[in-house]
């Protein structure tokens, strides 16, 4: 009841919001209804939504390979939403678990080596050629490399999933060493403070609040490494998910597993900024920083920025 | 004679510009000659007030001083020692605000304390005092966004009395402030002084400040010190005192040395009423 009222609260503060889901959801129903019949594939070209929430979301269970509380339709046991919904349960916290691993080694390594580069200015310029190099690369493109060298397991993958986040977050952290206003690092300097303690107390601290978009971007990048490497040669997640959508032509399904990504990109989202605020709890409440918090939610509901 | 770029020494010292010269290349090839033969000594415990228009060689002279950029000609000396660097024996107070907003008040009147390795005993005492010296004892927990611009410069100046440094570099601390506040600070600072007797350069382009504060008023244009005023105003300098003929006179003095004519100042402010 809670929940309603919010929802309803939220509708009325935001009727653009609400209008502009309406318009796209409305549309897309059209779209469902004047799209041509398909002649080679078992689901329509644009799948409308009664068709979405009912025969696409019950035929993902056909991934609930597990012969506990919901029948398996592959050997012959019959379509539900339950099977469906533990499916989808059991593949979202598999790619969770893959991507929180892999973001969180590549975190500390990025923002580590970041800051170790930084203090050293002679390593700094050794790195920054290679370093500028790597990001450039399409990280999709490794896939193959790293399953090749380190198997097509957990390993690869989060190993994957932390190399794009170590190469997003080192050159973010050079950059936000580098833009840490002088007059800091000055003053603690005519304080008394020797270079060592100037680089701790004065340069990280002032260097962090700049992290902050390369950390949320990392947030979302690691949830394209995820589902790109679970895409190409993992066995469940889902990115895997995915590929047997795309093999069975399921235009339904692949909508639900976009939603249900996109769901968790944004919860993972949430999750990081939290984190993050609590160290950053020193800085000044600027529309900005306040704003950032309900971002995620805005860009997803069509709500307006920084309330 | 040694050279000064750590915590060596804590006694009270003369500074002494011998000749310095500070050239900066600016991006477009031109030279810029922010000091230009810079010579005097400054005795220890003198406040010393830097005046000169924006853009002249002030803010630099202080950072010669500060060891924050070193001179491209001469030396400058802190007692027998050249000053080849930062030291807590020179403590600056920023015209920007320089309070770390990452720390809170204690933290930030501690900061110059704990790099010296000091107890956390003796850094409680000495920020517990300091505090109370400029009035924020009721502060010393909060976050530097939650005062006022006043209130963290007084954070600046609590800093830089914790750090025990017997030489203050004031590059227009007050500039950014409202006129009272400007005052009270102003009391804050004589009243420290008197207490410390440590000495301080105050550069501002406020005449009206320098003649406040200073035993002595330098005038710098163009990169050269072109004169060395003594205030011998009598203490405190209230508005009545200001307006004796004497400060009036010596206003005069400063203005003219500065290259500003008497005609660019508009009526009101000379006086005139027509």
């Amino acid at each position: 009841m809670k929940a309603l009222r919010r929802i309803w609260k939220f509708g009325k503060d935001h009727p653009t919001a609400v209008i502009t889901w309406a318009i796209l959801l409305t549309g897309w129903e059209i779209a469902a209804h004047l799209a041509p019949e398909p002649t080679f594939a078992r689901a329509p070209i644009v799948p409308a939504w009664e068709y979405v929430f009912t025969d696409a979301f019950k035929a993902l269970s056909g991934n609930w390979t597990i012969p506990r509380w919901a029948p398996n339709p592959v050997s012959g046991g019959e379509e539900t939403y339950l099977g469906a919904v533990l499916a989808l349960g059991y593949n979202t916290l598999n790619s969770m678990y893959r991507l929180s691993l892999g973001l969180f080694v590549g975190i500390i390594a990025g923002v580590g080596s970041g800051l170790l580069l930084s203090y050293y200015p002679w390593i700094r310029q050794m790195a920054w050629a290679p370093l500028n190099l790597l990001r450039m690369f399409p990280l999709l493109a490794a896939i193959p490399i790293f399953q090749f060298w380190l198997g097509a397991n957990l390993r690869g993958t989060t190993t994957f999933i932390a190399f794009g986040v170590w190469v997003l977050l080192v050159v973010a952290t050079i950059n936000a060493v580098r833009n840490v206003p002088d007059r800091f690092i000055e003053s603690a300097r005519t304080l008394g403070a020797s270079r060592l303690r100037t680089y701790r107390s004065i340069v990280v601290p002032a260097a962090i609040p700049e992290l902050r978009t390369g950390l949320l971007l990392s947030a979302g990048l690691s949830w394209s490494l995820v589902v790109g490497a679970e895409y190409i040669g993992i066995s469940n997640g889902l990115g895997n998910l995915l590929s047997v959508a795309e093999f069975t032509t399921n235009t339904g399904r692949m909508i639900i597993i976009a939603v249900v990504i996109g769901v968790s990109a944004l919860v993972t989202f949430f999750v990081l900024n939290s984190i993050f605020n609590r160290f950053v709890s020193w800085m000044p409440r600027t529309a900005e920083t306040k704003g950032l918090g309900s971002a995620a939610g805005a860009a997803a509901l069509g709500g307006p920025m920084g309330e | 004679m040694t050279e000064l770029n750590g915590n060596e020494g804590s006694g009270v010292r003369d500074v002494t510009f011998e000749g310095v010269w500070c050239v900066f290349e600016h991006r477009s090839g031109q030279l810029v000659h922010a000091l230009q033969d810079v010579s005097f000594t400054v005795p220890a415990g003198q406040f010393v007030a830097v005046v000169g228009r924006s853009g002249h060689g002030k803010t630099t002279m202080l950072r010669v001083l500060a060891g924050l950029q070193p001179p491209t000609a001469g030396q400058v000396t802190l007692g027998e020692s050249v000053v080849t660097g930062p030291s807590v024996e020179r403590s600056m107070v920023f015209q920007q605000d320089t309070v770390f907003p990452w720390m809170d008040v204690r933290d930030n009147v501690e900061f110059s304390l704990k790099s010296q390795g000091s107890t956390k005993d003796i850094r409680r005492e000495t920020s517990d005092q300091r505090l109370e010296d400029v009035g924020l004892t009721d502060f010393a927990d909060s976050w530097p966004r939650e005062l006022s611009g006043g209130m963290r410069k007084r954070v600046a100046l609590a800093a830089v009395m914790a750090s025990g440094s017997k030489v203050w570099l004031m590059d227009e601390p007050f500039g950014s402030l409202d006129y009272f506040t400007r005052r009270s600070l102003h009391d804050l600072l004589i009243n420290l002084w008197n207490e410390s007797n440590m000495t301080i350069f105050f550069v501002t382009h406020d005449i009206e400040e320098a003649l406040i504060l200073a035993d002595r008023v330098m005038l710098v244009r163009d990169g050269k010190l072109v004169e060395d005023i003594e205030v011998s105003l009598p203490r405190p300098r209230d508005e009545d005192v200001r307006a004796t003929p004497e400060a009036v006179a010596l206003s005069k003095t400063i203005l003219d040395h500065l290259g500003i004519r008497e005609d660019e100042i508009v009526p009101e402010l000379r006086g005139d009423s027509n």
